[in-house]
């Protein structure tokens, strides 16, 4: 049976159910109301960003459901996204933040760990003025509170 | 409310989606995302503090505790060691105890291991929400160091955090036999300060002693686990918990306590681990292995993960008790040390009294034969995570390929031998997670004499199996050594040849001409075993090995050595003692290899050629 979702921005997708239970959020939803013929609003996600999700979840529909076990899946590499995904990922930051931000309301494991994956290899290896760059970030500090983090960081770092 | 689009990644303000992103990236990372502006610090720094290490660095399991530190004060103070000890009053030191006091409000767990500095103990003072303690041992002989003083900051840690305590770690809390404690000075061990720890799930003994009073404290504390492990525990099994005082003066816990006591008198209706999942227990001192069956692991009835080393013949006593399903929820067993062998039968019986599909059950056996196979196939395949055939005399290549195509959850794969052109023909592999392989992959090319080298086709070959062999990302160990001398003698190779051992089975080469770089990505190995002989490591290989698997720690195999002078070998790299110091150099360790020493004339005399490329391009790159 198929399923409407809609937009923030008003738009309907008309969506196949086992597409949209990879969101757990719908599933849930879904299982709460029981078979049921009216949208399903989800006015934290824009049109753009709605179809992105969309895509991710028909390509990856008929995945094992991951079970949601942090201690016995402890996969926590960021060099082991798929090559689809990798592509799927290839968007400007924008967008890539709001994709996470989604995955993160629907509850979409898999995609919020592909985001978080891909933000995490922007990051790796550069020094905080090459990550203010990669996203465009203003440095807030001011110079002591500057020296005060570099100093407490010098304690942590390893070897 | 959605935020509006912004430059500014608000994502990350979100504290479940910096952690997510962080469990991806390593400490100097993580400190680098906290200096970047305001709202990264908030997010980030306090994931730097979460998990600290005091002491000689131990090694992470990186998987499991993303965010550990090693602090190490030898290093951040080198000034003076006697300014760590006792009284820390070094302007270093202030300086650090002051930082991580400020940080005490964000750190889960705290590790010390070592007692050189109270420094550590003094941070721990500070803490009050640590889930996670572990502790050094220091005992009253070592009198020198103050024993009493660093008691008393270990009682005060555990004090002030014990009410959300999850997991205690005690290391090396033993005495010295010969020295006995005075009067009026009682041994300590940070077991006294938990019987009030109601949440203490979680409890790991590494070389202790629990005695006496102790002892009464530990099986308290017992009652709650879910995980115990123990390693060279001493401690008395065979006094039995005594109903505690407190139980007795409880009104509500009379009746039941006289009841079970009315039962006969014996302490066994007493159950000692309630509540425990997962026991692991290796070199029990002084306690054999009946005792620990009856007195330790028959008393845990929700049992689930077993994992015990070190015993003399446990299998009689064990297996009476398992087949009368004293554990009900048992679906992985491990034992191993000096044990008597299941046979295959007996393995099989126990296989079907699972009541549970299992995850694993790795004892001695004799070889697991086809009727052991179907049950392991009818039952278990969904869940299992480690198959093990490699005492088989059976043809087991079948077997290697089904249980790769079937078992999504497997973890480790051992078993004598695989033919090549079984796995070419393999459908897909979906145990994505394999970390642990020992097989010895026949290639089963023709007339495999030492002198001829591969044919293109044969190369094709070769790469095609290194391409399968990249399917598991998270492979660790990769041994086509081990098992190749039984490979050797299995019965389909033909035995007419005294060179048959290095010459008639040919192993999949470790070389980038054959596709070695295939693995490119597998860069998770720490333990490579390869069969070399005609077959060995060159120098370019090395390079490429150092720098694509980063985290190998171990290269084992049969290189080939040219006797000769320095100036008479082709490849002075491969001098036994320059290639093992330019692997250590590399932090590769090539313990257990071993060397061919080979006369140039006579080999070069008779053809021996390599199987990749006879001409020697490192000969060039060692000058």
């Amino acid at each position: 049976m198929p399923v409407t979702l809609v937009s923030l921005d008003n738009e309907n997708y008309v969506v196949d159910k086992e597409v949209a239970e990879r969101s757990i959020l719908i599933k849930n939803m879904l299982e709460d109301v029981g078979e049921t013929d009216s949208p399903i609003p989800l006015p934290n996600v824009t049109s753009t960003v709605l179809k992105k999700v969309i895509e991710y979840c028909e390509h990856h529909r008929n995945d094992p459901i991951q079970v949601p076990d942090e201690t016995d899946d402890p996969r926590k590499r960021s060099n082991d996204i798929e090559e689809w995904d990798m592509k799927f990922m290839q968007v400007d930051q924008e967008m890539l933040f709001e994709i996470i931000l989604a995955a993160n309301y629907l509850d979409i494991k898999p995609l919020l760990d592909v985001g978080c994956k891909t933000v995490a290899n922007i990051i790796k290896g550069k020094t905080p003025e090459e990550i203010r760059k990669a996203f465009n970030i203003v440095n807030d500090f001011t110079p002591e509170e500057e020296a005060q983090i570099r100093k407490e960081n010098e304690w942590a770092e390893d070897r | 409310m959605y935020p509006p689009p912004t430059t500014r990644p608000h994502a990350v303000d979100l504290p479940e989606i910096a952690f997510n992103i962080a469990k991806y990236m390593d400490t100097a990372d993580i400190l680098s995302c906290s200096a970047v502006c305001k709202s990264f610090y908030i997010a980030f720094s306090p994931m730097v503090w979460e998990d600290l290490h005091f002491g000689h660095p131990c090694k992470h399991n990186y998987d499991q505790t993303p965010f550990a530190r090693d602090i190490s004060l030898k290093r951040l103070i080198p000034t003076n060691p006697d300014i760590l000890t006792q009284d820390d009053d070094g302007a270093l030191a202030h300086q650090l105890l002051e930082t991580l006091k400020s940080k005490a409000q964000w750190t889960r767990s705290l590790s010390i291991h070592s007692h050189d500095s109270v420094l550590p103990l003094k941070f721990g003072n500070e803490c009050t929400r640590l889930s996670s303690i572990t502790m050094e041992g220091l005992s009253l002989d070592e009198n020198k160091k103050h024993p009493r003083e660093y008691w008393a900051h270990c009682r005060n840690i555990i004090k002030r955090n014990r009410s959300q305590l999850l997991s205690l770690t005690l290391n090396n809390w033993t005495n010295d036999h010969r020295w006995k404690p005075s009067r009026g000075e009682p041994l300590w061990n940070p077991i006294l300060n938990c019987s009030q720890a109601l949440n203490l799930r979680s409890l790991t003994l590494n070389k202790c002693h629990i005695r006496g009073r102790h002892l009464k404290d530990f099986w308290e504390i017992c009652t709650r686990l879910e995980a115990l492990d123990m390693r060279d525990v001493e401690l008395d099994l065979s006094l039995p918990p005594e109903p505690s005082n407190k139980k007795r003066k409880d009104k509500y816990g009379t009746l039941t306590l006289l009841n079970s006591d009315m039962q006969g008198d014996h302490p066994k209706s007493i159950v000692r681990f309630p509540r425990l999942k997962e026991l692991n227990l290796v070199r029990m001192v002084r306690c054999s292995s009946k005792d620990q069956v009856y007195l330790l692991i028959r008393h845990c009835p929700q049992l689930q993960t077993l994992k015990w080393q070190g015993m003399i013949d446990p299998t009689s006593d064990f297996k009476e008790l398992f087949l009368a399903s004293t554990w009900q929820d048992l679906n992985s067993v491990t034992i191993t040390g000096q044990l008597g062998t299941y046979t295959d039968e007996s393995y099989r019986q126990m296989l079907q009294a699972f009541r549970k599909p299992i995850r694993r059950f790795e004892v001695n056996n004799s070889g697991i034969q086809q009727e052991t196979f179907n049950v392991l196939r009818t039952q278990h395949f969904i869940t299992l995570e480690s198959f093990d055939c490699i005492n088989s005399l059976a043809n087991t290549s079948p077997w290697v390929i089904e249980v790769l195509t079937s078992c999504p959850g497997l973890q480790r794969l051992r078993a004598k031998i695989v033919n090549a052109r079984d796995i070419t023909a393999s459908k897909t592999w979906i145990c994505r997670g394999l970390e642990e392989i020992t097989v010895f992959i026949d290639m089963g090319f023709p007339n495999n004499g030492s002198f001829r080298r591969f044919t293109e086709e044969e190369f094709e070959t070769c790469r095609s199996i290194f391409r399968r062999l990249a399917d598991f990302k998270r492979l660790k160990v990769l041994d086509m050594l081990s098992s190749h001398h039984w490979a050797s003698l299995s019965p389909t190779t033909p035995l007419d040849s005294a060179d048959h051992l290095r010459n008639i089975i040919v192993p999949l080469p470790l070389r980038l001409k054959a596709g070695l770089d295939h693995l490119a990505n597998s860069t998770n190995l720490e333990k490579v075993c390869f069969f070399g002989g005609r077959n060995t490591v060159r120098m370019k290989e090395l390079t490429w090995i150092v720098d694509h698997w980063k985290n190998l720690e171990s290269l084992k195999g049969r290189w080939q050595v040219v006797r000769g002078t320095a100036d008479s070998i082709q490849d002075k790299y491969f001098w036994t003692g320059k290639l093992r110091a330019w692997l250590k150099d590399h932090g590769i360790d090539a313990t257990g290899s071993w060397y061919e020493l080979y006369n140039l004339n006579t080999w070069v005399g008779t053809n021996y050629e390599d199987c990749c490329d006879s001409e020697d391009e490192d000969a060039n790159k060692g000058q």
